[in-house]
């Protein structure tokens, strides 16, 4: 098992994409937490307790799709290269290369969440600070933060896991991973209605706090973790089942 | 050895592998050969438990997955390009080493083996067909595996390179390992393989030695040109010895030149030209695949 640990970690870190996405994740963090939260924050907010709390979530909540496509690509690069066959044969069990994806995506994604978190607050701090404005004594709720905002981000990439391991294909994956959780659960919201919250994307995003907000039928984060990861189970042993018996063609 | 048993495969009502046995043997090279679509990828795809399916393939009396390090008993290589494009190569093997349970430092041997040092720190997205080639028979070769699988390792080789595989599979296999290659390139799978076994249409059609293929299955033959060509084919015709004009010539079946020479000296005809014909591995494959082709194409004009 250590040997597909080691191995799935340096797929990671041995291609390029890899650091394109991490730019690009940082780039944004620096434009949300610096100039958008800090820099550029509207006056109001400078009275607001929660600022700093509430730029931490938007941060996380915009930036968990990277460590998420991250996984996406580890898994869907097998498919496309063709390395499935080696990643196969040279283990001898299909569940060790599954637990050794599913844990090393799992590791990227809490720890990338986990600089983001950390990052965002200061970024915002930094941005007040050099355009001279302050804010008001901060309630910053670390509990709260540490618990939603790695189960949504980890969320979010294991998502991105299951939709890569039942799609395999690369682009598919990708565009099913965008245009679920808003296009396809937004429309379906239109059936909906109070229920879109049982939705897995929603849930997801109400864990966090900063999902769809749907009138009246807010499920509290507890009760929204919960029914995501109904659904993740559920999809994960569908995963886990197809990686197991599906050909690797 | 590798005893491969009743392995059948089924895609979609469509039987892509049919009951198929054979083994391969250590210390030979044994050639797998087929039309296009005979089932041979799905085969060696079977054999190391890519693909699902009925009947069992034993590595030494064993399943593949009962070995704790696979790769000490098969090196694989199954698609040319199959790295990343922005891994290098160095990078592309360190991560199969990783997962074979190799040591590392046995990347720079193989590397130097298929000649590719040079090429190690690079990205193999613009290697060339033969670069990635070598750079896959690096991978297989990794943890020195008692036996190779290898589809279409010579494709995109130049001669060179052709050559140089040629005598390496030979002298791998010299070293009690065993090579089951599959390959197009008829000609030189007659100078590699020990054993063959032929399939068409997922059926097995031959499991043999290469030197009992060819000759069972064409018959060898005798151009012979003489000064009385009539007066030789009257002949050939009351003795029964079936032939058939060519060039200035006669090709005559099924028969020896000891025969072709008496019977000229017996009849004081002068014998111009006598050789013999030696059948080809290419003739007795299409005289074997012939009807078991998947996809046939037709003849211009």
């Amino acid at each position: 098992m250590n040997r597909q640990l080691i191995a799935e970690f340096r797929k990671v870190f041995t291609i390029r994409s890899t650091y394109i996405i991490f730019a690009i994740m940082l780039a944004l963090l620096v434009l949300l937490g610096f100039y958008v939260g800090g820099w550029h924050t509207n006056k109001i907010d400078l009275l607001d307790p929660t600022h700093l709390f509430n730029v931490d979530l938007q941060a996380i909540n915009a930036l968990a799709i990277f460590p998420a496509l991250i996984g996406v690509l580890l898994f869907t690069h097998e498919f496309r290269y063709d390395m499935s066959a080696y990643t196969i044969s040279l283990s001898n069990n299909r569940n060790k290369v599954f637990l050794a994806k599913l844990l090393v995506i799992s590791v990227l994604s809490l720890a990338v969440t986990a600089i983001v978190g950390l990052l965002a607050p200061l970024l915002t701090k930094l941005g007040m600070n050099v355009n001279h404005v302050h804010l008001v004594y901060q309630h910053f709720y670390y509990g709260a933060i540490i618990w939603r905002g790695l189960m949504f981000g980890w969320g979010m990439s294991m998502a991105g896991l299951v939709i890569a391991a039942i799609i395999r294909n690369q682009i598919g994956a990708i565009v099913t991973l965008f245009i679920v959780p808003d296009t396809v659960e937004g429309l379906l919201s239109i059936w909906l209605k109070k229920n879109t919250v049982y939705l897995p994307f929603s849930a997801l995003h109400q864990t966090l706090g900063a999902g769809i907000n749907v009138a009246n039928a807010s499920l509290s984060h507890a009760h929204a973790m919960l029914v995501f990861l109904a659904y993740l189970f559920v999809s994960l042993t569908l995963a886990w089942l197809l990686f197991n018996k599906r050909d690797i063609a | 050895m590798i005893e491969v048993k009743k392995l059948s495969k089924t895609y979609k009502n469509k039987l892509a592998v049919d009951d198929i046995s054979f083994n391969v043997e250590p210390g030979k090279v044994t050639g797998f050969l087929g039309p296009n679509g005979a089932g041979k990828s799905t085969t060696m795809r079977m054999m190391l438990g890519l693909n699902s399916g009925q009947g069992s393939v034993l590595y030494e009396g064993q399943p593949l997955h009962a070995y704790t390090k696979p790769s000490d008993m098969v090196g694989i290589l199954l698609e040319a390009k199959a790295f990343h494009p922005t891994r290098s190569a160095r990078q592309h093997l360190k991560i199969l080493a990783i997962e074979a349970g190799t040591a590392t430092s046995r990347v720079d041997e193989v590397l130097e083996i298929v000649g590719l040092s040079s090429e190690a720190k690079k990205g193999p997205a613009k290697f060339s067909l033969g670069m990635s080639q070598r750079l896959g028979l690096a991978a297989a070769l990794l943890a020195s595996p008692k036996y190779l699988i290898l589809d279409e390792p010579a494709n995109g080789l130049d001669p060179e390179g052709i050559v140089w595989l040629r005598d390496f599979l030979k002298n791998y296999a010299d070293k009690d390992h065993g090579v089951f290659v599959s390959s197009h390139l008829l000609s030189e799978m007659s100078q590699l393989a020990d054993n063959v076994v032929v399939i068409g249409k997922g059926k097995l059609l031959a499991n043999t030695s290469m030197k009992n293929f060819i000759a069972g299955n064409v018959a060898s033959h005798v151009y012979v040109r003489v000064d009385q060509l009539d007066k030789f084919k009257r002949l050939l015709n009351e003795q029964k010895i079936a032939f058939e004009p060519k060039d200035k010539g006669l090709e005559v079946y099924k028969t020896k030149t000891d025969t072709i020479g008496k019977l000229a000296y017996e009849n004081k005809i002068l014998i111009l030209e006598l050789a013999n014909q030696r059948a080809s591995l290419e003739e007795a494959f299409l005289e074997v695949t012939a009807g078991s082709e998947e996809f046939a194409g037709r003849r211009l004009g």
